[in-house]
């Protein structure tokens, strides 16, 4: 089933190339918000001076120490740009994915108007969905703390910092496990809503919590999945991009064309996830479905059997 | 810590090989063994002379025993000195208070930390740079000799240099000892164009044919000697102008060079007690650029972006360093996994 998922996921995403485009187009743009006060700050900063041929090579450290003293004002902009941009990027991630998870329970193909009435429709519901996520992201962040707790209980107060190091580690994971889930649970209620037509929210959170932890093997199987292949992407990605160092305007175009293309596949990662996890919702819905004594006439089988096993 | 023949340092477990915080404190604690236990300053009133020399030698240390890039933190690609580090905390409390000062009178926290341990560190790099570094070791080792078992101040530490090296170092010492004037020098400008024939007579011809001329602070020369050569249809001929500023009260000797076109560089003196000084030139090509100080030889200077300047913008670097700011801009965009950072503060 988590094969069968991943593949029609992929499947669906490489017949949706345009709706990955327009995932990429708006983490660019919102990246590009954040850029331009440092961009500008960059510019003033350096202007002619032969340090801007120097830093298209290797990093400066001199330099860096100089431009963050003398830029403090700015910076505080910045920091304050870093806590609204990435929450504003959220919410309009939140409202794509009402198109795109529309654009994968209808199975059909990227239309520009189906796209963007199904983000419209479902971006309220999915605010207020996000608003009944919170205690579970809470929860599930806490979570961590569990080890503390353990910690604490086995060693008492004052460990050996081997096993606080580790220990620190393991929280690492947990969190990341958290994260892992809590995606999980957060897409498989939006899944719910779009293909319930669900109006009560918590009616959605509730069966994404129950079909994330009710299939917990497949479930967690493709988030982690997914998961591991950006991790991997990432692993591919920085050797080469550290390979372009050299001070020459071609070669930081190529960086920036590598780079670009590296978010590019993530997106196209993003949405190979929320197909496969439409298509793993309605293929475990249709096998948890009571049977009737005739078989509807237009039921899609496809993957049906691995489920039934 | 130090003790009189005893020294601590701590460490994190799993802290990575590429940061020697450790190495950093115990090459720096193992220091204090001589300043300020075989020479005992009063690390109340001068505080600098027990944690500033000590700073200084500490980099001396760290760079001779891993060379001259990332001594300090070499880490993921990442290479930071010992004395970058001093001279970025210099730069965090550069014109708080003067260096010499007793330690109950700075400022704050952070101006005592800065005066005592970085900004000497920096000051006697400067110093070594100026001198040389065998007469800068010739120095220090006298100072050791003369003292050992004593109790020197900041003065005598003066007259042991200006002894060794055989200068009056006072105005060094002056500025960067007893007060909290800051060094910066920059390439203001820099001008190179084709000399157009003259339409008539030039009343100001001083200057043959491709020879050079230079200004002494604020008096202007003139190069229109060209006009007449360009006229006469011989090769063509660039008038150049390098203007360099003093931007901050400090005043310390400075070299220029000036690059042009066919890969000459000519090398400038200047004294840097004036605000400007400019030069020009007359050469059959362009100039392409000039920078003051281009070997960061003077550590103390708190801006060395603002040292050089390209007669033709280069916006390479920020393009490339922009290019990875979005990068990660966007990575951290789309990442919810980066929400696992704060549990990353709590391993170290």
């Amino acid at each position: 089933m988590l094969i069968a998922s991943l593949k029609h996921g992929f499947a669906q995403m490489r017949a949706n190339k345009r709706m990955v485009l327009v995932f990429y187009l708006a983490n660019f743009l919102f990246g590009l918000i954040l850029l331009l006060p440092i961009r500008a700050m960059l510019s003033n900063y350096i202007g002619d001076s032969s340090m801007g041929a120097k830093l298209g090579g290797a990093l400066d450290m001199d330099f860096v120490f100089e431009f963050f003293g003398s830029n403090e004002a700015v910076l505080t902009t910045q920091r304050a740009m870093l806590l609204v941009v990435p929450g504003l990027y959220w919410l309009f991630g939140l409202f794509l994915s009402g198109g795109a998870f529309t654009i994968f329970a209808t199975q059909e193909r990227y239309m520009p108007q189906q796209f963007w009435s199904g983000a419209a429709a479902h971006f309220g519901r999915f605010v207020r969905l996000a608003l009944y996520a919170i205690p579970v992201l809470g929860i599930l962040f806490c979570v961590q703390f569990l080890e503390t707790g353990v910690q604490r209980l086995i060693w008492g107060k004052d460990a050996y910092q081997s096993i606080t190091y580790w220990g620190g580690w393991v929280r690492i994971a947990i969190t990341a496990l958290s994260v892992i889930l809590f995606g999980m649970i957060f897409d498989y209620a939006r899944v719910h809503a779009v293909l319930h037509e669900e109006r009560k929210m918590r009616v959605s959170i509730w069966q994404g919590i129950k079909f994330a932890f009710g299939n917990f093997l497949t479930t967690f199987g493709l988030g982690l999945f997914m998961f591991i292949a950006g991790a991997l992407l990432l692993a591919l990605y920085n050797p080469l991009a550290n390979s372009f160092s050299a001070a020459n305007m071609f070669i930081v175009l190529l960086l920036f064309l590598l780079q670009q293309f590296y978010m590019l596949a993530r997106m196209a990662l993003k949405l190979t996830l929320y197909a496969s996890e439409v298509h793993l919702y309605q293929q475990r819905a249709t096998a948890a479905a009571p049977v009737s004594s005739e078989p509807a006439p237009n039921l899609d089988l496809e993957g049906l059997a691995p489920a039934l096993e | 810590m130090e003790y009189p023949t005893l020294i601590t340092a701590g460490t994190t477990y799993g802290l990575p090989t590429g940061v020697r915080a450790v190495e950093v404190v115990i090459i720096h604690e193992f220091g204090h063994n001589f300043w300020y236990h075989l020479l005992a300053s009063n690390e109340f009133e001068e505080s600098w002379l027990d944690e500033g020399v000590n700073s200084y030698t500490e980099t001396q240390i760290l760079e001779d025993k891993y060379g001259p890039s990332g001594d300090v933190i070499n880490l993921f690609g990442i290479k930071i000195n010992n004395i970058q580090m001093h001279r970025g905390r210099y730069l965090t409390a550069k014109d708080f208070d003067p260096t010499v000062r007793p330690a109950w009178g700075y400022y704050s926290g952070g101006s005592y930390g800065t005066n005592s341990y970085s900004k000497p560190a920096v000051l006697l790099t400067t110093l070594q740079n100026y001198l040389g570094e065998e007469k800068m070791r010739e120095v220090m080792r006298t100072y050791v000799a003369r003292w050992r078992f004593k109790h020197p101040t900041s003065r005598d530490f003066i007259n042991v240099v200006n002894e060794v090296s055989g200068q009056d170092l006072n105005w060094y010492f002056d500025q960067a000892l007893y007060s909290n004037v800051v060094l910066d020098y920059s390439v203001d400008k820099v001008l190179t164009h084709e000399v157009q024939s003259s339409k008539g007579y030039d009343f100001e011809f001083s200057a043959p044919a491709s020879q050079d001329s230079s200004l002494t602070n604020g008096h202007e020369a003139s190069a229109n000697g060209a006009d007449t050569a360009a006229a006469q249809g011989k090769p063509k001929l660039y008038a150049s102008e390098v203007h360099v500023r003093r931007l901050g009260q400090f005043k310390f000797p400075v070299e220029m060079v000036a690059t042009f076109a066919n890969g000459e560089k000519v090398h400038e003196s200047w004294d840097g007690q004036e605000t400007w000084r400019k030069f020009h030139y007359l050469k059959p090509t362009k100039l392409v650029s000039a920078a003051v100080d281009p070997d960061h030889k003077i550590v103390l200077d708190v801006n060395y972006t603002n040292n050089s300047k390209l007669v033709s913008s280069a916006s390479l670097g920020t393009n490339k360093l922009s290019a990875r700011f979005l990068f990660w801009m966007q990575f951290l965009l789309e990442q919810p996994e980066w929400l696992v950072l704060p549990s990353f503060e709590m391993i170290f």
